[in-house]
């Protein structure tokens, strides 16, 4: 007895590549859906989650900028970024020795695409989900992380002391920054998301 | 799958540094953002005929609200990366032209759609405002851009079945 072949259409496979217009818009409407509730389990966590990236990004900046230690935390619904100077730095530019930078960062900017990720995640109904949520999440945040880092060392770069800015990095440190902060906020959150969820299907 | 990534990320790494450029400024984004804000305004016009346009900037006479459409707001970066997907993945020239044409006018549209509600929303309420225009907009363009491509793999040819051995 011969074999009938499936009636399934030609170059349909499972997953969202090669879907049928109708799974592709019914994948949209469930992004839809799953951000709502996404969006707003982020929004609620906006501390752990701000706080995790700070921290993260806190490393960034003592690595790369010159700041001895940066301490972060939460205030005013944003992270507070406290960066004291490198001793090098104070003792060159004959700045007080316990000066300290205070700003105040939003870096929900920069971690939009977390919620993102996963309400398309959950939308594309991925198997090993946790896994690959722990993952994407991972990366994203890495990702947001070196975004605010870069927020944070330009508006270090532009502060001012006695009428100097002692922090203002090279230009092509400076530019560097300039183009993270631009990422960070346009590309990382937007495109990252769609990178990974793509990159799962495979 | 390989070739696909590294030729979509070359792509969009190179447009992005190109539109960066003081002369891609100057000859393509500045112009094209003062042509998004004329179309958008000419879309609240619908609603509100005291709606008026200052170069980028949609402003209300009424209430006093405008907003300036930036780089980042222009739809410019979800065209560059539609544009890397459908160039990047093997597929006939004529089909690439006709996902990028297809491509960038969805995009473009549901753009208008943001900035004409971003306008309303923020003569509502600043906060939603925020919300609206730093998170959940820049989302749903790439979201487009996503369903964008996905219809566009599904409509390109089939590959032509291998021929049958003896």
């Amino acid at each position: 007895m011969a074999s009938t072949p499936s009636p399934r259409p030609p170059g349909a496979r499972d997953g969202l590549i090669g879907a049928a217009p109708r799974d592709i818009l019914l994948f949209a409407a469930r992004t839809l859906a799953w951000a709502v509730v996404s969006f707003g389990a982020w929004y609620a966590a906006a501390k752990p989650v701000s706080l995790v990236t700070s921290w993260i990004a806190a490393r960034v900046i003592e690595a790369t900028a010159p700041a001895g230690s940066v301490r972060v935390s939460w205030h005013n619904e944003q992270t507070l970024f406290e960066i004291r100077p490198d001793p090098s730095t104070i003792y060159r530019e004959r700045l007080p020795a316990d000066l300290s930078v205070d700003m105040e960062v939003n870096t929900l900017k920069q971690t939009y695409g977390l919620p993102f990720f996963l309400a398309l995640l959950a939308a594309a109904r991925a198997r090993r989900f946790i896994a690959k949520a722990a993952a994407g999440a991972a990366i994203l945040i890495v990702l947001a992380a070196i975004g605010v880092a870069c927020e944070v060392a330009v508006g270090f770069g532009m502060t001012q002391v006695a009428g100097a800015q002692p922090f203002a990095p090279g230009p092509w440190v400076g530019t560097l920054y300039a183009l993270g902060l631009q990422l960070g906020t346009l590309i990382f959150p937007s495109v990252v998301p769609v990178i990974l969820c793509v990159a799962y299907e495979r | 799958m390989k070739r696909f990534a590294i030729l979509f990320a070359v792509i969009v790494v190179a447009l992005f540094a190109a539109q960066l450029t003081p002369i891609a400024q100057a000859l393509v984004v500045d112009p094209w953002t003062s042509s998004v804000a004329h179309v958008a305004t000419w879309v609240a016009k619908a609603f509100d005929s005291s709606v008026a346009v200052d170069g980028a900037t949609l402003y209300s006479p009424t209430t006093g609200f405008a907003v300036t459409i930036l780089s980042g707001c222009n739809g410019l970066e979800a065209m560059i990366v539609l544009l890397a997907a459908i160039v990047a993945y093997p597929a006939p020239w004529k089909h690439r032209a006709a996902g990028l044409a297809g491509g960038a006018l969805a995009v473009q549209l549901l753009n208008i759609v943001r900035i004409v509600s971003l306008f309303y929303i923020g003569q509502w309420s600043l906060k939603v405002f925020e919300w609206a225009h730093l998170y959940l907009w820049q989302a749903l363009i790439m979201l487009d851009a996503l369903i964008v491509w996905l219809l566009w793999l599904r409509l390109l040819p089939r590959d032509p079945p291998a021929p049958a051995t003896a």
